[in-house]
């Protein structure tokens, strides 16, 4: 009978759990192994898992220690109103008392040179006057470096905002020069709540380094723009509890009534707001599926290492069997393999779960500055992972166990030649005659007589490179598709510089000429850029379209033309993923929503039938093009606001940038060749993250590969004392296994790779549908990837037994062949 | 066992070199844990010329120690070894591998057989091992040799016991080594398959090869030429089987 009292009668608890810690003694190496393989799987997991709450609580903290806005209210483009009206016309209301707080802003557009030596920096800017002192807070000015700007200082003083200086690479201090030759100084660099996100100017590819938020105090905002005592902006918040929208009708109302037209919008409608928000459950899809295909490839390995731990206990449990112990108690100890393999892997992820935040943390907050981070342990996601942690290996080991147990003892206790099996598919392949000598054929012979074994280690070693072929594989992609965007722009002439106007402005007109006449250009083509909507129909999703007319036939750069139906200038050009997500194909004709200019010079908004008349090759879904000749469409007969201007012989992109800067009508310039940097800061975010898991799947996938190619030499070690006994020499020995590697290797690779690609595939057409719906991101898997792959996959699982030369040249032969099986 | 007319052929050093063993004043000491244990003491053999010696003792008294000795596995604590005209005393562990090689070859009492490879290609693998020209002619012939002419493609679970000790039979003599070492050849098997084991052992001495066998079965030292009993380590008898070598047919055990 077993009793607790009586640990050292065989069966009783303590026994077994004391065998147990021996056999942890013995096997400490593999068991560390595979709990490092578990630690990895679920400390991305647990990290990546964590992101999307950090994100909301840290979004949440930071709009409300910013004090961001209920209500905004934005007066028309060009009208201005008398300081203090509009905070009077917010306290007139009948819902006044639900306001707490009201301020007035002065926000004008204006350009900027914040060039140093051989570095143009000209862009367009947004002048943001505000009171800068003001308790409690609306909207506040998070300064992240320098200091406040002082009120009335001889030389007006402001704060740039962050990501625009990160972007170009400028101090925290430092002076520029606004529109009209305007000097100012920053003294710090920092954001107010609407600026932790936001959008270019219109018109523009990308937001970061193209327009630069200045803030300063009102008054200097004021005279900068010479609107003394002027402001077009109100920021209001409301108490709690307040009834907001009525407060937003009555306020629409008030200042409808001040004879000034305004748009009062919602805090929810901000842009920041929207896309601080959204993009989290976007961003966790990818990482719950990347982390997902870890945590996956993980427990296979680790199903298939304790798998073969427990099959080396396949005799003992017979002898166990043999002497009527019970099952369940026999059970028990290669159980506490797994339940060990548990406890120290979970306590490990639980570690690799915190660097794992940690680095997705720092990534944050070098990508998306927020003034607050919240960043509280996860018990949710780290009891999920924890959960995970312990059960994986306790399956693992349950189903070895399992079938072990219910062996014959007599099945169980042979030893010797009699324990001999091997599959259907080793009889059948005995037929083969095989050349090459019996050395030659022995890593084929090998790897065929134990199929289950080898498709066992070939599939978890394989699990690894699937995520590693699918993280890195989405790198490659965003990589690709960053550099056909860039080189598409940049087609032919890298050093055409792209120059905004303020506005719509005759080809022909005074301000054109100067451009053309300036020393440092060499040519310009003039062209049209729109913002337009392509409407899907049918309840599809309509796109934003950046529209840009240039002159197909005459200008020097036009988009190259992919598919075509006809004469690209006869119609509408879209990108590829326009297309597929419209459903179109050239010949195919589509609504376009866009602007018109009425005789007045205001424009109103029309759809107009437009046939798609081809695809281009920019991997950007807003790009679209059509003939400038058909500008009367929009009624821009003979107008331009965009120019490619390309440098005069003997100047470069720089020397065009700075003097179209100073001249009338330009608010931004900027080399094309530049802009693929637009594009990998868009692109950051992803790749960051994506830079993080690949390093995981990386050591994830070394570690599943050492360890079954070690687990493997292991059980050979009775076939490396024979051939040692024959006088094979080491080196000969290590050869078959390094071979017998190599064909599990390639069979592991061709697994991960097909499979990742296959992955891949999946979260391309799927979750970056959702993710990163503006980019047509086509699979590429560099062949650097593919290296890295079959490195892993076939030289790490080959080269592992090489590690283990020491053991076979020390390996006592003759005890080692005496070893009963 | 049929097709024993085929030969096969053995290294051309064969003969009072190649087949030769001399230990002298040999003693091996292990330390296992905290205590030194004495597995040989002061052995003196001398094997010069080809022939069946059966090395009998009871478990433990050192016979696979001296066994693994002269197959250059384990080196002396003192005395000399010299196999087939090679020092092993303070042979490398190259020069060991050289003479198991080319020199001597096994058989195992667990057989050892490569559970991956078909008969015919373990076999090849002795040949291969002691880089025997027309290794595959040579596993043929081995395979024959020993009555398994016709189980070539078979591998070793598809083979009874006695056909597998065959097959490591059949592997030892497609090195064409001189020297034929067999621990416990027939421990594993019955009666009736153990005296075919020990046919072909024999018959392999009477074709020119040193066979030495280690048993603790005193009737298989009944057919030896010279039966060498140790005892805690020492040898306490050498000579020819006491009462004259009898035949095969009328062991029983």
């Amino acid at each position: 009978m077993v009793t607790r009292e009586d640990p050292g009668r065989p069966g009783s608890r303590g026994m077994w759990l004391r065998w147990s810690l021996r056999d942890l003694r013995q096997r400490w190496a593999a068991v560390v192994a595979i709990a490092l393989v578990m630690a990895i799987g679920i400390g991305v997991y647990a990290g990546l898992g964590s992101t999307a709450t950090w994100r909301t609580l840290s979004n949440d903290a930071s709009f409300a220690e910013l004090g961001m806005h209920d209500l905004r209210a934005t007066l028309s483009p060009g009208t201005f109103a008398e300081e203090g009206s509009l905070a009077a016309a917010a306290a007139g209301i009948a819902g006044a008392e639900q306001i707490t707080t009201a301020r007035e802003r002065l926000i004008v557009d204006s350009q900027i040179d914040a060039s140093s030596p051989g570095r143009p920096v000209l862009t367009a800017a947004r002048l943001v006057g505000m009171d800068m002192g003001a308790r409690p807070v609306v909207d506040g000015l998070w300064l992240r470096e320098g200091a406040m700007p002082v009120v009335g200082a001889p030389v007006p003083q402001a704060v740039l905002e962050g990501a625009f200086a990160e972007h170009w690479g400028l101090p925290a201090r430092g002076r520029v020069t606004l529109a009209g030759g305007r000097v100012i100084d920053y003294t710090g660099v920092g954001a107010i709540s609407e600026d932790l996100f936001y959008e270019g100017p219109e018109g523009s590819v990308f937001s970061t380094g193209e327009l630069a938020p200045v803030y300063l105090p009102l008054a200097a905002a004021q005279a900068i723009a010479g609107r003394p005592g002027q402001v077009n902006d109100l920021v209001v918040r409301v108490g709690a509890g307040a009834d907001r929208d009525a407060v937003q009708a009555e306020l629409t109302e008030a200042l409808a009534g001040l004879g000034v037209g305004a748009t009062v919008s919602t805090r929810e409608e901000a842009y920041a707001v929207r896309v601080l928000y959204e993009d989290i459950d976007n961003d966790q899809l990818f990482w719950n599926a990347l982390a997902g295909l870890i945590l996956a490839a993980a427990a296979l390995a680790a199903f298939n290492l304790i798998s073969r731990i427990v099959e080396s206990q396949r005799r003992e449990i017979g002898i166990g069997m043999a002497l009527g112990v019970p099952r369940r108690t026999l059970a028990l100890r290669p159980m506490l393999i797994g339940l060990q393999v548990a406890l120290l892997g979970t306590l490990a992820g639980i570690v690799v779960g915190v660097l794992v935040g940690r680095a997705m943390l720092d990534l944050l907050e070098s990508f998306l500055p927020l003034p607050v981070y919240r960043t509280p342990f996860q018990l949710g996601a780290y009891g999920r992972a924890a959960v995970l942690g312990l059960a994986i290996p306790l399956v693992a080991s349950a189903i070895p166990v399992w079938r072990a147990v219910r062996a014959e003892p007599i099945t169980a206790i042979r030893t010797g030649h009699l324990v001999a099996r091997a599959s259907r598919l080793t009889d059948w392949t005995g037929r083969l005659r095989l050349p090459g000598s019996s050395l030659t054929l022995m890593p084929l012979r090998n790897v065929l007589r134990t199929p289950r074994r080898t498709i066992l280690t070939a599939v978890s070693v394989g699990a690894a490179i699937t995520a590693l072929v699918a993280v890195m594989g989405m790198l490659d992609s965003f990589g690709r598709t960053i550099d056909r965007a860039g080189a598409e722009l940049a087609k032919g002439d890298a050093d055409r510089v792209l120059v905004q106007l303020d506005t719509f402005r005759p080809i022909d007109s005074p301000a054109i000429a100067a451009i053309r006449d300036a020393p440092a250009v060499g040519e310009i083509d003039p062209g049209l850029r729109l913002p337009a909507t392509a409407l899907a129909g049918d309840g599809g999703e309509d796109l934003d379209l950046l529209l840009g007319l240039i002159d197909f036939e005459g200008a020097a750069w036009t988009p190259t033309i992919v598919d075509s139906a006809g004469a690209p200038g006869a119609g509408i050009v879209l990108a590829a993923k326009a297309a597929t997500d419209l459903g179109v194909r050239p010949g195919d004709t589509i609504t376009v929503r866009h602007p018109v200019r009425r005789d007045d010079g205001t424009f109103a908004l029309a759809d107009s039938r437009i046939a798609v008349s081809g695809v281009h090759a920019n991997p950007l879904r807003a790009f679209a093009y059509m003939d400038l000749a058909q500008a009367g469409l929009f009624g821009l007969a003979g107008a331009t606001n965009i120019l490619d201007a390309y440098p005069a012989a003997g100047a470069g992109p720089a020397d065009l940038q700075r003097e179209v800067f100073t001249r009338e009508g330009v608010t931004m310039s900027q080399a094309v060749g530049r802009i693929s940097e637009g594009f990998d800061a868009a692109l950051e975010q992803f790749t960051g993250f994506l830079v993080i898991a690949a390093v995981a799947v990386l050591a994830l996938a070394l570690l599943i590969a050492f360890n079954a190619s070690r687990i493997s030499v292991e059980e050979r070690r009775r076939e490396h004392a024979t051939m040692r006994a024959f006088g094979i020499p080491v080196r000969t020995i290590m050869g078959v296994a390094v071979r017998e590697g190599v064909l599990v290797g390639l069979l592991a690779t061709a697994v991960g790779v097909g499979a990742g690609v296959v992955f891949l595939d999946w979260m391309l057409d799927s979750l970056a549908r959702t993710t990163v719906p503006d980019v047509g991101i086509a699979r590429h898997v560099a062949p650097t990837t593919l290296g890295i792959a079959a490195a892993v996959g076939v030289v790490a699982v080959a080269a592992a037994p090489l590690f283990l030369v020491r053991r076979i040249r020390r390996m006592d032969i003759p005890d080692t062949l005496r070893v009963m099986e | 066992m049929d097709e024993r007319g085929a030969t096969v052929a053995v290294d051309a050093r064969v003969g009072h070199a190649g087949t030769r063993i001399d230990l002298d004043d040999v003693t091996r000491r292990y330390r296992v844990g905290d205590v030194d244990v004495t597995a040989i003491e002061g052995v003196n053999l001398h094997v010069d010329e080809a022939s069946f010696v059966v090395i009998l003792g009871p478990s433990g008294c050192g016979k696979t120690t001296l066994l693994n000795m002269i197959g250059a596995l384990d080196a002396p604590t003192s005395g000399s070894v010299v196999v087939g005209g090679v020092d092993l005393t303070h042979a490398t562990q190259a020069a060991r591998a050289a003479v198991r090689r080319t020199t001597v070859s096994f058989i195992f009492q667990t057989f050892n057989l490569f559970p991956g490879l078909t008969a015919y290609e373990n076999v090849k693998f002795g040949a291969d091992a002691a880089r025997r020209p027309g290794a595959g002619e040579r596993a043929a012939q081995a395979l024959a040799r020993v009555g398994l002419g016709e189980r070539l493609r078979h591998f070793p679970h598809q083979l009874s016991g006695g056909e597998q000790q065959r097959v490591a039979i059949a592997r030892a003599l497609a090195t064409g080594n001189p020297i034929l070492l067999a621990d416990e050849p027939t421990g594993e098997l019955d009666f009736r398959t153990g005296v075919q084991i020990l046919e072909v052992l024999e018959e392999q001495a009477r074709a020119g090869m040193t066979v030495l066998v280690v048993t603790h079965n005193r009737e298989i030292a009944r057919v030896a030429d010279r039966v060498i009993e140790l005892s805690s380590g020492r040898i306490v008898a050498d000579g020819p089987p006491p009462g004259g070598r009898a035949r095969i047919a009328d062991l029983q055990w």
